[in-house]
C-alpha cells in the first residue's frame, strides 16, 4: 500500500515519466500534471500529501501555481523543483511558502525524504 | 570423490541471501523522524559543501583578478552564478535548519543578486533593439548595438564632420537572433570551452571549421532579410548598389585592435547579401579570432558581431594613416600609406605601400600618388578624428575620382614608447640582412621559424624567430611567444604591425629577401630598430618596447573588477561582534561566512534536539561512563538487523531506546571510532578507585562528589552521537559539562575539520573557568585555533589529513574522560597548566 500520495508538476514528460515509475517503485502513489492548470484540476479532484513542482513551466509557472496552492489549497506542501536555478527564483519560491527548493537533477532518496517530511507537518513551511 | 562439506559455497550464499532477506524486513518504512533527521543532516553537508565551493569560486575570482589566471567573460558569468546558487542553497538550509531563524538573509541576497545583475556585461539580451540602424543615426554611445567600428565611424560622421560611406548596421540584435534561431550559442559556448581547456590545436581548429560551416548553412530568419534587403534597397535607389560588409565586433577596435581577424566582403550586391552576412559573421569563430579574444579575455558572447553594409568605393587611392608616428606619439606628424586603388592588398600585408611623413622629419616618396593637397587634407582630418575619437588613431580611408577624401575606418592607434636608440649597432659583424621597414622597434633573438602555411603555426616554439613572405594578421595566435617577426612584403601600416606593436614584438617588414637569407633553424639577432639581422643569439641585447597591458583594459577585467566588490570581500569577521548581522552582509562572502557560523550553532545544539521517535536510534554498548545513542544518517553503523539473532549486546535493557543495541565493533564512521578509541584509553582509569597518596585529601574529597560511574549515567540523559561513515555529530551532557564535536575526517584535506564546543559545568564559577583554561591549554597544543567567552570554548581544527584529524579524535576522547570530573580536582590557579602538561605527556593516570 502506498504511504504517500505526490502530485508532480512539469511540462517536460521526459523528466516526469521515469521520476513517477522509480517513485511508484519505493511505493510512493503518484499523480502527473503537465501544466498549472491540470495542476489545479488535479488538487480540486483530490487530496494530495505534497505537490512536486517544476518552476519554469509555459503559461502559468511554477510560483505563480504555488501561489495559488498556498491560497486554495494551505494543506498540501509545494516543493519546487528546478534545472533553471535563479537567486531570484529562490528567494520567491522560499519567501512565497514552498516547503523547500531543490535542483535538478535531484537524488531521489533526498526527494523523498523532503516530501515525506512535508507531508507530515503541512502547517509549518520550511521547518524541517 | 566426495562432495567436500559446503562452508563457504551454496551455504554461504544461502546465509547471505538469509541476512539481506532479514536486513530488508528489519528496514520498515522509514519513519518521518528518520527522515527528518536525514535531512538535516543532508542540509547541514550541502552548507558546508557550499560553502566550500563559494570558498573556491571566490579564491579563482581573485586569481583573475591578480591577473595569475586567464577567464572569458563568458566563463566568468557562469563561476559568479555558481557562486550566487551555492549561497543561496546555503541560505535556505540554514533556515530550514533552523526554523527560519535567519530569514534576513533573503532578502540580503536578493539585493545583492540584483546588483550584481545589473553591472554584468551580459544581463539583459537586449530584445527589442533595432537589427539594423542607419549610419546616419549611429553614435559613439550605440557600440553595444552596431560594433566599435560602425560606432567610431556614426561618431566621426556627426561629430568630426568628415566624410565617410553612406550604408547601414547590421546590429547585435539581429547576430543575437541569428544565433539563437539556429541554436547556435551551444556551439560557441563549446569551443570557449575547448578553447579554455587548451584542447589539442588540430581539435580546436576542427572545432572552429564546423562552428564555421554551421554559420554559413544556417537560415537567416525571414524578419532580418527583410529588414536587410529593405534597407539595401533604400540605399540603392534603384541603382546597382555594390556594398562592402564589414564585420564590427562589439569591443573591436577599442581596448584591441582585432586588427585583421575578421572578414571583409567586398562588391556584394543585393542577391549576395545573406551570404556575405554570414561569412563576414563566421569569421567570429576562424580558430586565430578566437584565440586572439581568449588572450584577451573576451567571451564569445561579449564580442556579439555586428556588420556594416557601406557603400562600395571606387578610389583612385587608398591607404592607411597613422595620425602619430607610432614610434612618437608626442611629435606632431602624420604618417600616410597609399597604393593605387584599393586598400585591402595593402592592409592585409599583402602589398608594399608608399609612405610620407609629415612633420620635422618628413619623408616624402617619389610618388605622385598624392597631391601636397591631399596629405594636408588628411592631416587635418588626422586631428579631427583625434579630438573626436580621443588619442592617436589609425585610420584607413580613399579618395574617389573628383571627390572628398573619406574615411572608412578609424581605430585607437596603439603606439609604442620611444626606445632609445643605441649608438653603436649591437653587433660587429656585417648584418645578414638588412633593410625592410620598422613595424614595432625592439630587439629580439631566437632561432629562425619559416611559416608558409598557417599550420607552420601550430607547432611555433617558444622564442622562435617568424621569419614569412607576407606580413599577415594570422600570426597574432603566436605573437605572444614569438621574440621577432622579419617578412619579405608588408608595411608598418598593415594589420600585423598593428598587432606586433600591440604584442610588443619587434618585427621588420619589406625586407625582400629575408625567406631566402634566414633559413629554418638558424640562431639570429632582430634589430628591428635599426633594421638589421645579425647571425648568433646576441641575447644582451635583446630588448623590446614595454609591452602594453591589453588585459588591465579588456571589458571583462573592469566588469569583474565592478562585480568582484559584491562577491570576493570579507567584512564580516568576528561573530562576537553586534554587526555580525544579516543586514551587514556586504558580499557573497560575507553571507557564506554568517551561514557558516550560524551552522555550527545549529549544529552545536543537536544534542538538545527532541529526536521524537528514536526507534532508528541505537544504544551503544560500551564500558563507559556515558548513554551513547548512535543515529546512523549513511553508512556510520554496521547494517541494522544484520546481527540481529546473534547479537551478542542486545537485550531488553540495551534496547531502551527502541532498536536493538550495538556494539563498538559495529561503529563504521571513522571519526567515531576514533573518539572512542581514545574515550577507551586504558590508562584512564576512571571506574577504579585512584591511590591516595598520588591525591591528597581534596582529591579525594573531589573523587568522593564525582561519585560513581552509575550515578554520572544519570546526569543530564544520554549521549547522541549523529554519524556516517565520515561524519561524526558528538554531544555529550553526562557529567557536568555540555560538549559538542562536530567533524569530517574523509580524504580531501579541504574538507575536513574539527570544531568543539564546550560549555558549562556544574561546579563553581572559578573551577569551570579553569576547566576551560585547561582544555584551551590542551587543545592549542593539538593545532586547535581556540576562543574562549567565561565558560564557553569553541575550537577547531581544520584543513589536516584523515590521519591526523583521527589522531586528534582519540585526543579528545581521552580528554573527554580525563576532564569529565575534573574540576573537582583543579584547586589552585596553578592546576590547569599541570594538568595540561600531564595529559600531553600522557600521563593519564594522573586523573
Amino acid at each position: 500500500m502506498a504511504d504517500l500520495r505526490l502530485l508532480l508538476v512539469d511540462d517536460e514528460p521526459d523528466f516526469l515519466e521515469p521520476l513517477c515509475t522509480r517513485l511508484t517503485r519505493r511505493r510512493v502513489a503518484c499523480a502527473t500534471a503537465a501544466s498549472g492548470e491540470e495542476a489545479l484540476q488535479a488538487l480540486a479532484d483530490s487530496r494530495f500529501d505534497c505537490a512536486v513542482v517544476d518552476v519554469k513551466m509555459p503559461g502559468m509557472d511554477g510560483l505563480e501555481l504555488l501561489r495559488r496552492i498556498r491560497r486554495d489549497h494551505p494543506g498540501t506542501p509545494v516543493v519546487l523543483l528546478t534545472g533553471h536555478a535563479s537567486v531570484e527564483m529562490g528567494v520567491q519560491g522560499m519567501e512565497l511558502g514552498a516547503f523547500d527548493y531543490l535542483l535538478k537533477p535531484v537524488d531521489l532518496d533526498e526527494l523523498l525524504d523532503v516530501v515525506r517530511r512535508a507531508a507530515e507537518q503541512p502547517r509549518e513551511p520550511g521547518l524541517p | 570423490m566426495t562432495p567436500r562439506p559446503d562452508s563457504g559455497g551454496t551455504g554461504g550464499r544461502l546465509k547471505a541471501a538469509w541476512q539481506a532477506l532479514v536486513s530488508r524486513a528489519a528496514q520498515a518504512p522509514p519513519t518521518a523522524d528518520m527522515a527528518r533527521i536525514r535531512l538535516m543532516y543532508e542540509r547541514f553537508r550541502e552548507i558546508l559543501a557550499g560553502n566550500d565551493a563559494t570558498l573556491q569560486l571566490i579564491a579563482e575570482i581573485d586569481e583573475c583578478l591578480a591577473g595569475r589566471a586567464v577567464f572569458t567573460l563568458e566563463s566568468l558569468v557562469r563561476q559568479i552564478h555558481k557562486a550566487e546558487m551555492h549561497v543561496f542553497v546555503m541560505v535556505k538550509n540554514l533556515n530550514l535548519l533552523s526554523g527560519n531563524a535567519h530569514g534576513g538573509l533573503y532578502a540580503r541576497l536578493r539585493e545583492l543578486s540584483a546588483e550584481i545583475a545589473a553591472m554584468s556585461p551580459l544581463s539583459g539580451d537586449a530584445p527589442e533593439q533595432a537589427e539594423v540602424m542607419a549610419l546616419e543615426d549611429i553614435r559613439l554611445d550605440r557600440a553595444l548595438l552596431v560594433g566599435s567600428k560602425i560606432a567610431r565611424l556614426g561618431e566621426a560622421r556627426a561629430r568630426a564632420g568628415v566624410t565617410v560611406p553612406e550604408g547601414f548596421a547590421i546590429t547585435t540584435a539581429a547576430f543575437s537572433a541569428f544565433m539563437s534561431a539556429n541554436g547556435l550559442w551551444e556551439r560557441a559556448a563549446h569551443l570557449e570551452d575547448l578553447v579554455q581547456t587548451r584542447g589539442d590545436a588540430s581539435a580546436v581548429a576542427l572545432a572552429c571549421q564546423e562552428v564555421q560551416r554551421a554559420i554559413l548553412g544556417a537560415p537567416v530568419p525571414e524578419r532580418i532579410v527583410g529588414t536587410i534587403t529593405g534597407a539595401f534597397d533604400h540605399l540603392a535607389e534603384g541603382t546597382d548598389l555594390r556594398v562592402a560588409m564589414r564585420s564590427s565586433a562589439v569591443g573591436e577596435d577599442t581596448y584591441v585592435s582585432h586588427a585583421g581577424q575578421y572578414h571583409t566582403e567586398l562588391g556584394v550586391r543585393r542577391e549576395g547579401l545573406l551570404d556575405a552576412y554570414r561569412a563576414v559573421i563566421a569569421s567570429a569563430y576562424g580558430r586565430a579570432a578566437i584565440l586572439y579574444r581568449f588572450e584577451h579575455k573576451m567571451g564569445t558572447r561579449e564580442t556579439a558581431m555586428a556588420v556594416g553594409c557601406l557603400r562600395m568605393l571606387d578610389p583612385r587611392c587608398s591607404g592607411v594613416m597613422f595620425t602619430r608616428r607610432p614610434d612618437a606619439p608626442d611629435i606632431d606628424a602624420v604618417v600616410v600609406a597609399a597604393v593605387p586603388g584599393l586598400a585591402s592588398a595593402l592592409v592585409a600585408g599583402e602589398q608594399d605601400a608608399h609612405v610620407w611623413i609629415t612633420g620635422d622629419d618628413p619623408r616624402t616618396p617619389a610618388s605622385t600618388l598624392l597631391t601636397p593637397d591631399d596629405l594636408s587634407g588628411l592631416s587635418a582630418i588626422a586631428r579631427r578624428l583625434e579630438s573626436c575619437l580621443g588619442g592617436p588613431q589609425e585610420v584607413e580611408w580613399a579618395i574617389e575620382r573628383a571627390g572628398p577624401i573619406v574615411v572608412v575606418q578609424s581605430r585607437a592607434l596603439i603606439a609604442t614608447q620611444r626606445t632609445p636608440v643605441q649608438d653603436t649597432p649591437i653587433s660587429d659583424e656585417p648584418p645578414l640582412l638588412a633593410g625592410g621597414l620598422t613595424a614595432c622597434p625592439g630587439v629580439g633573438a631566437g632561432r629562425v621559424v619559416q611559416v608558409a602555411r598557417e599550420d607552420d603555426l601550430d607547432a611555433f616554439p617558444d622564442r622562435g624567430v617568424l621569419v614569412a613572405r607576407q606580413a599577415l594578421p594570422m600570426y597574432s595566435r603566436i605573437l605572444s611567444r614569438c621574440a621577432a617577426i622579419v617578412t619579405d612584403i608588408g608595411s608598418p601600416a598593415g594589420h600585423m604591425a598593428s598587432l606586433a606593436r600591440e604584442y610588443g614584438v619587434p618585427a621588420l617588414v619589406g625586407c625582400g629577401e629575408a625567406t631566402s637569407v634566414l633559413l629554418a633553424g638558424m640562431p639570429v639577432t632582430v634589430d628591428a630598430t635599426r633594421a638589421q639581422v645579425f647571425s648568433g643569439l646576441l641575447a644582451a641585447s635583446e630588448s623590446a618596447p614595454a609591452r602594453p597591458a591589453p588585459a588591465a583594459d579588456a571589458p571583462a577585467v573592469q566588469a569583474l573588477r565592478r562585480i568582484a566588490r559584491l562577491i570576493t570581500p570579507l567584512s564580516l569577521t568576528d561573530p562576537a561582534n553586534p554587526v555580525f548581522r544579516p543586514a551587514s552582509c556586504q558580499s557573497l562572502h560575507d553571507i557564506a561566512r554568517y551561514v557558516h557560523e550560524k551552522t555550527f550553532e545549529v549544529v552545536f545544539h543537536w544534542g538538545d534536539v527532541n529526536w521524537g521517535d528514536t526507534r532508528h536510534a541505537r544504544r551503544l554498548q560500551v564500558h563507559l561512563p556515558l548513554t551513547i545513542d548512535v543515529i546512523d544518517v549513511g553508512g556510520g553503523i554496521r547494517d541494522a538487523g544484520a546481527r540481529r539473532d546473534d547479537e551478542p549486546h542486545a537485550g531488553p535493557a540495551a534496547g531502551s531506546a527502541g532498536a536493538p543495541g550495538i556494539g563498538v565493533e559495529d561503529v563504521l564512521s571513522v571519526p567515531f571510532r576514533a573518539l572512542l578509541s581514545g574515550m577507551l584509553d586504558a590508562r584512564i582509569r576512571w571506574d577504579r578507585p585512584r591511590p591516595l597518596s598520588a591525591r591528597g585529601f581534596l582529591a579525594v574529597v573531589g573523587e568522593r562528589m564525582a561519585g560513581l560511574p552509575g550515578e554520572a549515567l544519570g546526569v543530564g540523559g544520554a549521549s547522541y552521537a549523529i554519524v556516517s561513515d565520515r561524519y561524526l555529530n558528538f554531544s555529550t551532557k553526562a557529567g557536568y559539562h555540555f560538549a559538542t564535536i562536530d567533524t569530517y575526517c574523509g580524504h580531501s584535506v579541504n574538507k575536513n575539520y574539527i570544531h568543539f564546543r564546550f560549555a558549562g559545568g556544574a561546579a563553581d564559577g572559578a573551577r569551570r573557568e579553569r576547566r576551560v583554561r585547561l582544555i584551551a591549554s590542551v587543545l592549542a597544543s593539538l593545532d586547535f585555533k581556540v576562543q574562549t567567552r567565561g565558560d564557553l570554548l569553541v575550537a577547531r581544527l581544520g584543513q589536516f589529513d584523515q590521519a591526523t584529524l583521527l589522531a586528534r579524535l582519540e585526543d579528545m576522547g581521552r580528554l573527554c574522560m580525563c576532564t569529565r570530573q575534573l574540576d573537582m580536582l583543579m584547586d589552585t590557579e596553578g592546576s590547569p597548566e599541570f594538568f595540561a602538561r600531564a595529559f600531553l605527556a600522557g600521563q593519564l593516570d594522573r586523573f
